[in-house]
């Protein structure tokens, strides 16, 4: 009979229904806490009005940023001011660093229950929860202190447990005047003071790319030990011409001597042996053109190669110049692989957040983010490395206590006057008695400074370990 | 003292909505009605309390938060206004005109708490959803009173069809492309969307199809109409409402011929186009990767379905208060994410209280599609609710994260005047359809207490006896004149 189809019917739509209902639960309860705890979601106003805002403190738990009751109203204070603009941030005008990333956390208050009662009657806010970063105060202070003046940036990590001791970035500003400079620091494209140069700044690699060339030919090539080139210091060929630094032959050398000296010839060279397809997908897992696993605003390295692409543009990109862009944070999760028998782990800003009793309400535990070499490439690579200290461009490193292994790179860019400039990179580890860091400088402008960005690294590791 | 005021008045909306959920699925029950008559007043009573108390918050939300662009006159106003109107609807329509009185409150409801909402959210928009609501009330109340009276109407089948088919391909040559979908006709100083009447059309054209004739014929001819409508709309990109149209036809397939074998048809032939819509159409595969995982794009094309779920997992199940959420953070909040704001604002119970009381009102539509006699009548009624059904469930499924993101709108709450149009005739249908068979259940009982043993009769075999019988009694009334409603003294 025709109502009993519809009857059918009807139970059909009410399960549909029951399913809807039972999911939409279900989401409450348990998805909802995690999904609104992200920095897009800009309900942040409403929590403001019931919650003062938590602090942020360094990893000596020293507060990195607090709020103050004063008599016009609530104050965000940076005891550090400039030192930690951009990794820290600021709340105002959409927020940034971590002050934005957390501020979920910020603004929720787990504070018990009588607290919360007895708040309300007072008709004060709810103290909201804290955040204990794994910035190491003294250390940013340090490397604050060597590049104030400069364009650069900095970011040292714990590769053994993936935690980010600093990340200092110049230009800065002072986030407890914010509202003050605005309008003159979101004009400064000079300078870009809001960009955290760590992770959002995006580089020509220049010869620190050459570890991504110098692994594929290694992956490739089960002899590479044989390899050898006769650097003329200049190649002229079909209309185009390369160089290696100041045009100086290095004469017939081998893989490891190629790399330690950094010759471009060799490596362009390299470049035209490699097979594009599989440079191309390892690149892809070396982090190029991927998500960064890190919980603060970045841009992702991009790799943009393609097979269809000419030899010289292989050739320049062999050696770090062509399309390929990187930021410090890129260059220095690679080099935590490489200290870490070729496991990178999840690079962290955060350990944990308390309740403002001071009970651990969420904790992040150091993990695993993914093996990027086998412990064999990181064996051979590290050979390589250190050779660039002992014998190559980073020798400065070799008279030191620690074992210190590393990329140099000079990328010759185009300032937003069209001067040509010279951006300066290091990349690379040290180790002493177990204990490593992974130091990655960059200086984007050498003029202003006589020195590269070893010496920079060199300093501190140097502060490091001494 | 005004929080506590606020969070008090909030908790006690959700609680009466509550309740007057409960009561609308008590009315359904098989009593007379005169016995209901204390349900339907206290129906009434709670509609206009918590239209009353919500806007109660919103004053006093605009006069303690000075950033909301709203005065307290214009807002008190224009409530007035549409206290007249609920009032007017629900208490002195019935009076007036026949009508289902359990289905009229539940509408009168969705449209209170439609106005709540859409003023909260846009008030110039929500006082224009007014003046187009006070059209559709009319086009409601001729619906109502002619539609029962038109007995031409099932035998237009070709008319709805070509209507339905015309519009949607003045759609696709006209309409300019907005969210990614040809989807309005643009006059100007106001576009209109015909796909909302369509629906109704279409179903209009499937029931008398069937009602004239239930045999393969029929079955491949409705098949061939069916498609060429879903693939025009497919064509607009209109996809949420191909699904509609394609789920309508399938089910009123099955209830017409009985048959299993279309479902399985149907469903089969819903997965296999699926498929391909996956692998032909980009934005399709769009909204499918959003839907499994939209934090990957959270800035581009996760952000709508992001900020719905932020929306409602923030408000939590008390929900942040009317003015309280950010409901406009959410991407077109108003048409096809407004129940991400509801339950931002009101809560998770008061949201899931409102899917309950949608389902309600999908059964009392089903219900007139199992008391009502005629086949024409059944799979109109069958048809609507299904379209109904289906709407809600791809809106508030969507909304919520559970299917993919449709782009259709919650009839009645959402904002939309072609929309808030259709749907009023549409609703205007389902109260005619109410009140003819009203008046077949009193004549089946008359039969029974005539001694006539209905266990002999079967489906369609019924249904053509009282057809017959029908027309007889048809031609009877046009002879004596205006006495064509017999039962039902107390709608009076």
């Amino acid at each position: 009979m025709i109502n009993q189809d519809i009857l059918k019917i009807a139970v059909f739509f009410c399960i549909l229904t029951a399913g809807l209902i039972v999911y939409f639960c279900f989401f409450l309860t348990f998805r909802s806490s995690a999904v609104i705890n992200n920095q897009y979601n800009k309900r942040s106003d409403n929590f403001k009005k019931i919650i003062q805002r938590g602090t942020i403190y360094s990893s000596d738990d020293t507060p990195l940023a607090y709020t103050q009751m004063t008599d016009t109203g609530e104050e965000r204070i940076y005891p550090y001011g400039n030192a930690f603009a951009q990794v820290v941030g600021y709340e105002a005008n959409g927020g940034l660093g971590l002050e934005s990333s957390y501020n979920y956390y910020l603004l929720t208050s787990h504070t018990n229950m009588f607290e919360k009662i007895s708040h309300e009657f007072k008709g004060e806010k709810n103290p909201g929860d804290s955040i204990h970063t794994t910035l190491d105060l003294p250390m940013q202070l340090y490397v604050n202190d060597i590049l104030s003046g400069l364009k650069a940036s900095a970011i040292c990590i714990d590769p053994d447990t993936g935690r980010i001791l600093v990340d200092v970035s110049k230009p800065d500003f002072d986030p407890n005047e914010i509202e003050e400079i605005w309008d003159e620091i979101i004009e400064d494209e000079d300078n870009s003071p809001l960009v955290n140069r760590v992770t959002q700044g995006q580089y020509t690699p220049g010869s620190t790319f050459k570890i991504f060339t110098l692994l594929e030919y290694i992956r490739e090539n089960p002899d590479y030990f044989n390899y050898q080139y006769d650097c003329a210091g200049i190649l002229k060929q079909d209309g185009y011409s390369m160089s290696c630094n100041d045009q100086t032959p290095h004469g017939q050398e081998s893989l490891k001597e190629a790399f330690a000296y950094s010759c471009n010839l060799a490596f362009a060279d390299i470049g035209l042996k490699l097979d594009l397809d599989r440079f191309i997908a390892n690149n892809n897992d070396l982090l190029f053109n991927q998500d960064l696993p890190v919980d603060i605003a970045y841009n992702s390295a991009t790799f943009a190669l393609k097979k269809t692409d000419s030899d010289f543009m292989v050739m320049q990109t062999a050696f770090g110049q062509g399309q390929t862009m990187t930021s410090p944070l890129h260059l220095s999760l690679v080099m935590c692989a490489f200290a870490n028998n070729g496991v990178l782990m999840t690079p962290h800003f955060v350990t944990h957040i308390t309740s403002p009793s001071g009970a651990t309400v969420k904790k992040w535990k150091d993990k695993e983010y993914k093996r990027l070499f086998s412990e064999n490439e990181t064996n051979i690579m590290n050979e390589y490395l250190r050779s660039v200290v002992t014998q190559g461009t980073a020798y400065v490193l070799s008279y030191e206590d620690y074992t210190a292994y590393g990329k140099t790179g000079t990328a010759e860019t185009k300032s937003n006057k069209d001067e040509n400039i010279d951006l300066s990179f290091f990349v690379g580890y040290a180790e002493k008695d177990g204990q490593k860091l992974v130091v990655c400088v960059n200086i984007e402008d050498t003029r202003l400074t006589g020195m590269s960005a070893v010496d920079y690294a060199h300093l501190i590791f140097n502060y490091y370990f001494y | 003292m005004t929080e506590i005021l606020l969070t008090g008045t909030k908790y006690l909306i959700i609680v009466l909505f509550a309740y007057f959920v409960y009561i609308s699925f008590r009315v359904q029950r098989d009593v007379p009605e005169e016995k209901k008559k204390s349900s339907y007043l206290l129906q009434r009573i709670f509609l206009l309390l918590i239209h009353a108390l919500a806007h109660l918050c919103i004053c006093i939300n605009i006069a303690i938060d000075p950033e909301i662009p709203l005065t307290i006159p214009k807002v008190l106003g224009f409530y007035a206004s549409q206290l007249a109107y609920l009032i007017l609807m629900s208490c002195v329509v019935p009076k007036v005109v026949a009508l289902g009185k359990g289905i009229n409150n539940v509408l009168c409801m969705f449209l209170a708490i439609g106005f709540i909402f859409q003023t909260r959210l846009d008030f110039d928009t929500s006082v224009r959803q007014f003046f187009i609501l006070l059209f559709g009330t009319v086009a409601f109340l001729i619906f109502v009173f002619f539609c029962k009276r038109a007995k031409f109407l099932r035998n237009l089948t070709w008319i709805y069809c070509i209507l339905g088919m015309a519009l949607l391909l003045l759609v696709f040559v006209l309409a300019n492309v907005t969210k990614g979908a040809k989807l309005a006709l643009d006059f100007g100083f106001f576009s209109f969307q015909p796909m909302e009447f369509v629906k109704i059309l279409f179903v209009m054209f499937v029931a008398s199809a069937f009602h004239k004739a239930n045999n393969t014929k029929t079955v491949i001819i409705t098949a061939i109409c069916a498609a060429i409508h879903v693939l025009i709309v497919v064509f607009c990109r209109d996809l949420g409402s191909a699904l509609i149209l394609a789920v309508i036809y399938v089910l009123m397939l099955y209830v017409a011929t009985k048959k299993k074998m279309y479902l399985l048809i149907g469903t089969g032939g819903f997965l296999a186009a699926a498929f391909a819509a996956y692998h032909l159409f980009s934005h399709v595969r769009v909204r499918v990767q959003v839907w499994l995982d939209p934090w990957s794009d959270i800035d581009n094309k996760g952000y709508q379905i992001a900020q719905s779920l932020f929306a409602i997992g923030t408000g939590g199940w008390l929900g942040s208060g009317i003015f309280r959420g950010a409901p406009h953070t959410i991407p077109v909040v108003s048409n096809d994410m407004i129940f991400s704001a509801i339950a931002e604002e009101m809560g998770g119970i008061f949201a899931i209280v409102l899917i309950l009381l949608c389902l309600c009102f999908i059964l009392m539509m089903l219900r007139v599609a199992i008391r009502v006699n005629n086949t024409f009548y059944k799979l109109l009624a069958f048809g609507l609710a299904t379209s109904y059904a289906v709407q809600v469930f791809l809106t508030i499924g969507g909304a919520i994260k559970f299917i993919p993101l449709t782009g259709v709108n919650l009839p009645f709450i959402s904002s939309g005047g072609s929309s808030l149009l259709a749907s009023m005739v549409f609703i205007g249908i389902i109260q005619a359809l109410y009140v003819i068979s009203e008046a077949d259940v009193e004549r089946e009982r008359e039969m029974i207490a005539e001694g006539a043993d209905l266990s002999e009769f079967d489906g369609f075999e019924l249904l053509k006896t009282f057809r017959e019988e029908e027309e007889q009694r048809e031609e009877l009334n046009e002879k004596q004149g205006p006495k064509i409603r017999q039962i039902d003294p107390h709608d009076f």
